[in-house]
């Protein structure tokens, strides 16, 4: 009795002594796989995968739909297209599919593009690891005005460790620290979105601020560049518009102006002219305006 | 026959000096109703700078409609009392203010003062005195004159908006405020364009325009003298064209057919607006791709000029003028049909016929409210009319988005909300349609009875203008005895 007692209790002391001794690559056991399926050949694959801390990952290529369904194929790994030694392997026919797997241990040295490559049918799978992007980038700088305060927004779908700003001088870049210039600066941190507030623009501030978003493995940065104007840019176009409008309507009232005298005159010379022709009509005509302004004044009573 | 030139009495001119006023209104309504829309675009930089979200800063944008929309009767005030000229050019000096004192908004109810009430009411005093003018100017033409003049929101918003994009890149949203400012200015060009027109008597009483006496406003006659202006017996058209007192300004308030146009009018101001307002966000819903679904506005915006200009002309040929008011009848029933027929519209290539045809047909009834209106109270009462029309529109306008939403909110889809839509608009349709046939059952009954003024074309009113010298009939006279 005792000695089964005794076995089970070494058993289960080896096991756990299995579990802290084994050396593994990865703080935690869990190795995370990621599988693309591509149907058919000469088919390129690409998936982008966001990385945020040193790993062990799993990457599989599944492919299916092969022509002729031949009973193996060979395929091997490359990264940023450099083929990795040793990584060529003979894939056998499973159920209509071909397995290709491999594990990879991921640092910040080791992000890039993973392919798994099939010569025979010319297929292949990219698996982009990266740290996650920050997409909205505006391709044009915000302008905004001396004096005047700018917001700068950087935004993720992952939640960072922390973000940080810098100030790009040429090719240096200063961290902004706001305790040292609260005037100057407000930085605005919520998860996954972070917003830098500058305050009394000057023309100095203009330039290229970096958003960095820290995560474990390595920073992810995006750049926003900010052009600061003076009052006096805007004003230009619109005080070109005002005196367009104002020599326009000056020009309307003045054209106005000339034509009404010309419009009598010419009224006038109508009646002359239609009289001298002998119209009774005319004649009768001027006898209904007279008519129509004495049965006016008539009826002003 | 020699053209007489009374001092003081002109017929419309259907052209000439006619064409500059519809310039001018066209510039008009591409200032007012365009710029409106456009402010739109300007409301992702205000989020970002205030540090708002959406609801915040949609509010500008109903402030300045909802306001231009109020105000309307204030306008056409103005434009009566002083005249529309000075209307409009106070309009466009009160906007461009408002615009650039808003580039220099330092909160968002700042925001809310500048662009939403001063602009708002700047757009108010130009936009109704300006359309009421064009119809001073045409009566031939009318309704192409207006399809010309009202077609500036659809080519004005599709001008702006890229432009209004390029200004905010380069000069930022401060300096986009500060340019369209300027730009908003030219409304005192238009105001100066606007030459007063003082019309003949007879124009500026409301003519029978029993098309084919559907719609008849027959003025109220006592001994053969019209007593409808007899009050203080002031026949005498001066220089100020229109110097009604108040009372008389509005007296067309009471005719029976105003009131059920005006009836009409808020349940159309009901429904329009929603597909405007829920077409993209339905498109997306149904799975349609963003770019696609920017598409549709597209296509509705372009199909919404094409029919304005169209249906104006269309509305103006001899065969179909007598029946204006069906064929507006008739476009304001096709749109509610189209509405209805939304649920069952699920792709991308399904929804284009309906953007073409609710586009044409929101453009064609657009064209037609003036004329329309114009045809129940005639010429002298056009503006401040016009005036209570686009005051009629403005609570619907505010009201029905935010109806719509609560509706698709609590039902989960847009069904309900095209619905109503639909149903509006049709119910207004068949308010009008109703009325005229119970009209026309009224005239057949009477018709034996009497005899009544026919449609008087405007060529007949020159004949009667010209045949008639007695001081008494100075009023409407049958055109063929």
């Amino acid at each position: 009795m005792a000695s089964f007692r005794h076995l089970i209790l070494l058993l289960l002391y080896c096991d756990g002594m299995k579990t802290e001794t084994t050396p593994s690559p990865q703080s935690d056991p869990v190795i995370t796989t990621r599988k693309v399926v591509s149907k058919g050949q000469n088919q390129v694959t690409i998936e982008e995968l966001a990385i945020l801390k040193p790993q062990t990952i799993e990457l599989s290529c599944y492919l299916t739909d092969i022509p002729n369904n031949p009973p193996y194929l060979t395929g091997y790994w490359t990264k940023d297209g450099k083929g990795i030694v040793n990584s060529e392997e003979t894939v056998n026919r499973t159920n209509e599919q071909y397995i290709l797997k491999k594990t990879f241990d991921i640092l910040a040295k080791d992000l890039g593009n993973y392919s798994c490559i099939f010569k025979e049918i010319q297929t292949q799978v990219t698996f982009v690891l990266d740290v996650p992007v920050i997409k909205d980038k505006r391709d044009k700088p915000i302008v905004s005005y001396t004096g005047d305060s700018v917001v700068l927004a950087c935004k993720l779908k992952q939640t960072p460790n922390t973000w940080n700003w810098y100030k790009a001088n040429n090719t240096e870049k200063g961290l902004i620290n706001v305790t040292a210039n609260p005037l100057n600066y407000k930085i605005f941190i919520h998860g996954n979105e972070t917003k830098l507030t500058v305050l009394n623009l000057t023309e100095e501030d203009s330039g290229k601020y970096i958003c960095s978003a820290e995560f474990d493995i390595k920073p992810s940065e995006s750049y926003i560049e900010l052009k600061v104007l003076s009052y006096i840019e805007p004003l230009k176009p619109f005080i070109a518009i005002v005196l367009e409008v104002i020599v326009l309507v000056t020009l309307i009232f003045l054209w106005e102006k000339c034509n009404k005298p010309q419009n009598d005159n010419i009224s006038a010379g109508e009646n002359e002219l239609c009289s001298e022709q002998i119209s009774k009509l005319t004649r009768d005509d001027s006898n209904g305006v007279e008519n129509n302004t004495a049965r006016q004044r008539k009826l002003e009573h | 026959m020699a053209q007489e030139k009374k001092k003081g009495g002109v017929l419309p001119p259907d052209g000439g000096w006619g064409w500059m006023i519809v310039a001018g209104c066209f510039v008009v309504t591409v200032c007012t109703r365009a710029v409106t829309r456009c402010i739109s675009i300007f409301f992702v930089e205000f989020q970002m700078h205030f540090a708002r979200d959406y609801s915040g800063t949609a509010w500008i944008h109903s402030l300045v409609d909802c306001t231009t929309m109020l105000c309307a009767p204030l306008g056409s005030l103005i434009g009566n009392r002083l005249s529309c000229r000075v209307a409009v050019i106070l309009g466009g000096f009160l906007s461009s203010i408002g615009l650039v004192l808003s580039s220099f908004a330092t909160s968002l109810e700042y925001l809310y003062l500048t662009l939403g009430v001063l602009t708002g009411l700047g757009f108010a005093l130009c936009y109704t005195p300006a359309i009421a003018m064009v119809g001073l100017y045409f009566c031939e033409r009318k309704a192409l004159a207006y399809g010309i003049a009202m077609s500036g929101s659809g080519i004005g918003t599709f001008i702006l908006a890229p432009v209004v994009q390029l200004l905010i890149e380069h000069y930022s949203w401060r300096g986009a405020l500060l340019i369209l400012g300027g730009f908003v200015s030219n409304l005192c060009v238009c105001g100066a364009l606007i030459r007063p027109i003082i019309l003949k008597e007879e124009e500026a009483r409301p003519l029978p325009v029993d098309s084919e006496c559907e719609y008849g406003v027959k003025p109220p006659m006592v001994n053969g003298v019209p007593s409808g202006k007899a009050v203080g017996d002031k026949l005498e058209i001066d220089a100020k064209q229109r110097c009604l007192r108040s009372m008389q300004e509005y007296n067309f308030l009471l005719i029976p057919d105003f009131l059920v146009l005006a009836g009409s009018f808020l349940l159309l101001a009901s429904g329009c607006s929603l597909p405007f307002v829920y077409l993209v966000p339905y498109a997306l819903d149904v799975g349609v791709s963003h770019q696609h679904a920017a598409f549709l506005m597209s296509i509705l915006g372009v199909i919404d000029i094409i029919g304005n200009i169209t249906f104006g002309w269309l509305t103006d040929r001899r065969c179909l003028k007598k029946y204006r008011n069906i064929c507006y009848m008739f476009a304001v029933g096709m749109e509610g049909l189209c509405c209805l027929f939304i649920p069952l519209l699920r792709t991308f290539a399904l929804l284009v016929p309906f953007s073409v045809l609710y586009g044409y047909f929101d453009g064609a009834y657009v064209a037609l409210i003036p004329v329309v209106t114009s045809d129940v109270v005639g010429t002298t009462y056009l503006s401040s009319a016009l005036g209570v029309v686009y005051f009629l529109h403005a609570v619907p306008y505010l009201v029905s988005p935010p109806i719509g939403g609560w509706l698709v909110d609590t039902t989960g889809t847009y069904t309900a909300t095209f619905f109503l839509s639909g149903f509006a608009l049709i119910s207004s349709s068949l308010l009008l349609f109703s009325v005229a046939v119970i009209r026309r059952c009224q005239r057949n009954q009477k018709n034996s009875l009497r005899k009544d003024p026919k449609w008087v074309s405007c060529e007949d009113k020159q004949v009667d203008y010209y045949t008639s010298k007695k001081k008494d009939l100075m009023i409407i006279i049958p055109a063929t005895s």
